[in-house]
């Protein structure tokens, strides 16, 4: 993934590149899928999440100012997300107090359809820390990228960041795979 | 390795087990789907551009009316505490709080010209890690503090973090800071901690991270802990006292 550009790839998807676009998919689709993961915590879900961001992301790319591609693309996915979530819970006809754009409460995304919470260490993290190690390991971003992404501050960011690497330390020397 | 970063890479070597399925094909049919009939395009774009125009002006009106209009009112009715409502909620005032441990403080000369902090519980939400002990939230004009009932501080985060950090120090300039921040703001602290971590992050910033942890009955359970994030030069962000868990 270091040799593959991803401003250049942007850019090129902007300007309708089909190549740029599998480029995109080939490099981006399994960090984008994860990060899905993390939020609608369903696989069917997530596959549609990422999916329906491909498809828009040439009218996205050209429509938005991007200033950092990582937290711009991961963002999009963000949205997809919600709108998903925001969707399921109308066919579903359960009411939804607040559902804003800003996931920093842990019970903002109810568990919808076919749920998996397939990984046990995340299991003792909450939906915002998932989040952000999820963002952290594959996009690799930046703590300050993370909270644009995720649109919270940066400090919330830092002090979720260290619980959730806390809890996943005692998780794993619970469970002998760290000393 | 760092111990953070062994950590992480344990979760994604577990992370990496998913099986992701693979669905280019699905994104092409979905994209020829959605690509509209060329005999309508036109008309169709000029169509959904003037609704896209009604719909930006229904919305504008709808946030002025509903957005703006009540926020003057709010802030009007603010200034008269007496009218139902109109009470902004506060963190605290010096009588709630132990006057004396305040004063105290400030004699230490540790933080400056201590106030209760003015922010909503909302706002210090978004700042503070927990909501715990907001009646004894102060601020001065660097950074907010969250103390305990015993007036130990718990929580110190800069208010606002434009640290002109243009030098980078080294570790063991970082290591006396750190020294001094703890015999500073923990004097009686038993600080004999179990685990020590000292080092830069990706912002370039130091994250140091001291935990006392405790094994009883089997399990592992953190005793308590503090983090220290400072900037490159060693400007205090944010400081976290966590007690046991």
């Amino acid at each position: 993934m270091d040799k593959f550009n991803l401003d250049k790839c942007i850019k090129a998807v902007a300007k309708g590149s089909e190549q740029a676009l599998k480029n995109l998919y080939d490099n981006y689709k399994n960090p984008m899928f994860q990060f899905a993961l993390s939020i609608v915590k369903d696989y069917d879900l997530a596959e549609e999440a990422v999916q329906d961001t491909f498809v828009n992301i040439i009218s996205y790319s050209k429509n938005s100012r991007i200033d950092n591609s990582k937290s711009w693309l991961f963002a999009v996915v963000k949205h997809q997300c919600l709108k998903i979530l925001r969707q399921e819970h109308t066919d579903q006809k359960s009411p939804i107090e607040d559902f804003s754009e800003t996931l920093s409460t842990a019970d903002s995304t109810e568990i919808v359809g076919n749920s998996v919470d397939d990984i046990e260490a995340l299991q003792c993290l909450d939906d915002l820390e998932r989040q952000i190690v999820t963002l952290c390991i594959y996009g690799q971003l930046t703590q300050k990228q993370t909270a644009q992404t995720l649109n919270i501050p940066y400090m919330k960011v830092r002090s979720k960041y260290n619980y959730a690497v806390k809890k996943l330390r005692k998780f794993y020397i619970e469970r002998g795979r760290f000393s | 390795m760092k111990k953070d970063k062994q950590v992480l890479e344990m979760l994604k070597q577990d992370m990496d087990k998913r099986n992701i399925p693979d669905f280019w094909d699905k994104i092409q049919e979905q994209k020829q789907i959605s690509l509209p009939s060329p005999k309508l395009a036109v008309h169709q774009t000029s169509q959904s551009t003037n609704n896209i125009l009604k719909l930006l002006s229904i919305a504008a009106a709808a946030v002025f009316i509903f957005g703006v209009i009540p926020v003057i009112v709010l802030n009007i009715i603010s200034r008269f505490p007496f009218i139902p409502g109109g009470q902004r909620p506060s963190a605290a005032t010096e009588k709630d709080f132990n006057y004396y441990i305040v004063n105290d403080l400030e004699q230490k000369q540790i933080y400056g010209k201590l106030s209760p902090s003015t922010k909503t519980p909302d706002e210090l939400l978004k700042i503070l890690s927990s909501l715990e002990h907001l009646e004894r939230v102060y601020e001065d004009d660097k950074y907010i503090y969250r103390f305990d009932v015993a007036g130990n501080l718990t929580e110190m985060v800069c208010k606002d973090c434009t640290f002109n950090s243009s030098k980078n120090i080294s570790q063991e300039d970082i290591d006396k800071i750190v020294d001094n921040i703890l015999e500073t703001y923990f004097p009686l602290a038993d600080i004999n901690f179990t685990q020590k971590s000292i080092y830069q992050d990706s912002d370039m910033n130091w994250n140091i991270d001291f935990t006392n942890y405790y094994s009883a009955f089997g399990s592992v359970g953190i005793y308590w802990a503090i983090n220290i994030d400072l900037t490159p030069d060693g400007q205090i962000i944010k400081l976290e006292r966590i007690s046991s868990s």
